[in-house]
């Protein structure tokens, strides 16, 4: 059955499989925002993901798809390309939502760098907000104070976001699991408190009038008029942060899937292990922390610049918890899980505001059914397999070249 | 002169964990390309003085050469990239990772990971990879053939008899000097080990600057394969000697052998 289904799903009738797949994922995305009725959304999300769960259970549609992925993959990646271009057009009246979706996939960039730490290397961090704040707070007070353009403000916050982040590296060092959770969860309140009573940071009231981005001379504050529609001042917001989200997540796929990927995963799962193997774990785990922090410092620039104003409330403890629920929700070590995640969690909270006060009762529920049915996330960590060298891999083992392969390695 | 024919030497090698001496001035010379044993009963310290010569335990006392070099205060981590590999009695797979993965990590110090490389030069990586796919799949090959098919899977999916022999590949992978396997029988049943001793003879066959040093509590496997076996009891060296010498011994059939009742 597998078989039939990857060779026919590399034909033509492929490209349907990869568009069609694509365009119902993206689709599916897209109600979430665009229909109105509260309890007509969760009905399509509990279909969505149980859909996803039956996906998941045939092994022939999974592998039929990838191949057809891997056979057109320039098609699949102009298909998603056009796709993501088109949410400022449908929801162009509405404003509102389309901020929500900004959030979203800002959320995207800083959990992807969670992921890193968490997900990839088995590093809690609950101090994402915190990290988050001095991302935001070096762009708002360079671009305020210095007057620096966008692209340094943005660079500068992701780069002093890593700087800071070596000062809890020794803790980082020296505790694991839940000490280091809960040393993390110190360094994020002393964040707060200090960002409240510090002068230059504006102290309870915040930092005010950080100025929209604006690339040499490009203004996103303006409205894009395309002649036919007008779309919303955020479109701009919206294309760019995308971008970002799209760089970062490309640059963690390819971290998973290199040497750097198989080593942390190492370390996350078994430390003695790793030494034994002469892996450097405080190297890595220096270099994951820092990374990671980067990424949540980025998003945290791109938030002051997005709100134009940013205040401590901003940067408090739910925030963190938000972010790693994203994680463990959507998958750990999942680029995928971690997209998906943000979506639904950012957004659930807003679309679920039709029942007030009881939202909060409802997303929690919703939260212990997913880790009951679905304890390692929505898009769990897929372990490499490196199927595609395998045949080739094979055949060399049989030639006679082979125990050439083997005397080099002995030699 | 030592040095040349010995691959390691322990010198009183001793650590104490609070008031226990857990292992007491060991005096060990490892001869380089033999196969060794280290037995004794439960608890006499074999696996603790793996643990010293991997480095996850520090020595309180005592020092060990490793090509003539002193390596009590080097961490696993560099003690590991000296060439001394290890497997563990209760192994320490990574579960939830591919076998492929798991194999992967034995090449850690020669991979190049350097994250600008593992992000914008992928053809480097790619050839890197598919070179050490290769390797990989030739080791898992030699061990068991049917390890090749499974190379995509968790390695939790795998046998015990299989893990293990992952856990060798992994070792193996290092390209180690020095290989030391921890009770490598646990939880075998006889056929099994059977071939876990057609293992190790492959381990040596497959490699030509190899040393082993085996801790196991099955005799037939120290009786088959080692040439020299040291006898630990209460953390002391008590005899050793080739294995017929040492089966002789009174001390050791009263620790140990006699125990059993049987030589």
């Amino acid at each position: 059955m597998t078989e039939i289904g990857k060779h026919k799903l590399s034909g033509p009738l492929g490209v349907l499989a990869v568009l069609l797949l694509e365009a119902v994922l993206f689709f599916a995305v897209m109600a979430i925002f665009l229909i109105e009725g509260g309890w007509v959304l969760i009905a399509e999300i509990v279909v969505g993901v149980a859909i996803l769960i039956l996906l998941n259970r045939i092994p022939g549609i999974k592998t039929g798809l990838k191949a057809a992925f891997t056979a057109h993959k320039t098609i699949a990646i102009i298909g998603a390309l056009v796709l993501l271009l088109l949410p400022p057009f449908l929801l162009v009246k509405s404003a509102y939502w389309l901020f929500v979706l900004i959030n979203a996939v800002m959320f995207i960039i800083a959990c992807l760098g969670l992921n890193l730490q968490l997900g990839s290397t088995g590093m809690m961090n609950l101090a994402g907000a915190a990290f988050m704040a001095f991302g935001a707070y070096t762009a708002g007070l360079l671009s305020l104070n210095a007057g620096w353009p966008s692209w340094a403000t943005l660079l500068a916050g992701m780069l002093v976001t890593g700087l800071f982040s070596i000062i809890l590296f020794i803790p980082v060092l020296k505790t694991k699991g839940h000490y280091l959770a809960l040393v993390t969860i110190a360094f994020q309140f002393m964040v707060v408190i200090l960002v409240e009573n510090v002068e230059f940071t504006g102290g309870p009231q915040g930092l005010k009038n950080i100025p929209y981005l604006t690339f040499f001379g490009y203004s996103f504050n303006e409205a894009i008029n395309l002649g036919f529609i007008t779309l919303h001042k955020y479109a701009n917001y919206y294309y760019f942060v995308l971008l970002l989200a799209i760089v970062v997540a490309l640059v963690c796929y390819r971290i998973y899937r290199s040497w750097v990927g198989v080593t942390v995963a190492t370390i996350r799962d078994d430390e003695v292990a790793a030494r034994t193997n002469g892996v450097r774990i405080n190297y890595w785990k220096l270099v994951i922390f820092v990374l990671g922090n980067c990424f949540i410092g980025l998003s945290g620039a791109f938030f002051a610049h997005l709100i134009g104003f940013i205040s401590p409330p901003n940067f408090v403890f739910d925030r963190s918890l938000v972010m790693v629920s994203i994680v463990i929700l959507g998958g750990m070590d999942n680029v995928f899980g971690i997209i998906l995640g943000s979506i639904l969690l950012i957004t659930l909270p807003e679309k679920l505001r039709f029942i007030q006060e009881y939202r909060f009762l409802i997303y929690g529920l919703l939260l212990i059914i997913m880790l009951i049915f679905k304890p390692k996330g929505l898009i769990p960590f897929v372990p490499r397999d490196y199927k595609d060298l395998l045949t080739k891999a094979k055949s060399k083992l049989t030639a006679p070249a082979a125990k050439n392969a083997g005397g080099e390695q002995n030699g | 002169m030592v040095e040349n024919n010995n691959i390691l030497e322990t010198k009183g090698l001793t650590i104490q964990f609070g008031g226990l001496v857990a292992v007491d001035h060991i005096d060990m010379q490892i001869k380089r390309n033999s196969i060794m044993g280290l037995i004794g009963p439960n608890g006499s310290g074999k696996t603790t003085i793996f643990n010293m010569l991997t480095g996850l335990y520090v020595p309180t006392g005592g020092d060990f050469l490793f090509e003539g070099e002193s390596m009590a205060k080097k961490t696993a981590t560099q003690i590991a990239r000296k060439g001394i590999a290890r497997t563990f009695q209760a192994s320490r797979l990574c579960l939830d990772l591919s076998i492929l993965d798991n194999v992967f990590i034995g090449m850690h110090s020669k991979q190049n990971h350097w994250l600008g490389s593992a992000v914008f030069n992928r053809k480097a990586l790619s050839a890197e990879v598919t070179q050490a796919h290769e390797k990989a799949l030739y080791l898992l090959n030699t061990f068991n053939p049917e390890l090749v098919e499974k190379s995509g899977r968790p390695a939790g999916s795998l046998a015990q008899i299989d893990r293990r022999r992952v856990e060798i590949c992994r070792a193996m992978a290092m390209e180690p000097k020095l290989l030391l396997l921890d009770e490598p029988s646990a939880g075998m049943i006889p056929e099994e080990i059977a071939t876990l001793m057609e293992d190790i003879q492959k381990i040596k066959s497959e490699s030509k600057d190899i040393t082993i040093v085996i801790v196991e509590h099955v005799m037939a496997v120290i009786k088959m394969i080692t040439e020299h076996v040291f006898v630990i009891n209460f953390g002391k060296k008590i005899a050793e000697g080739s294995y017929a010498e040492v089966s002789k011994d009174p001390e050791v059939i009263s620790a140990y052998l006699g125990k059993h009742g049987a030589v």
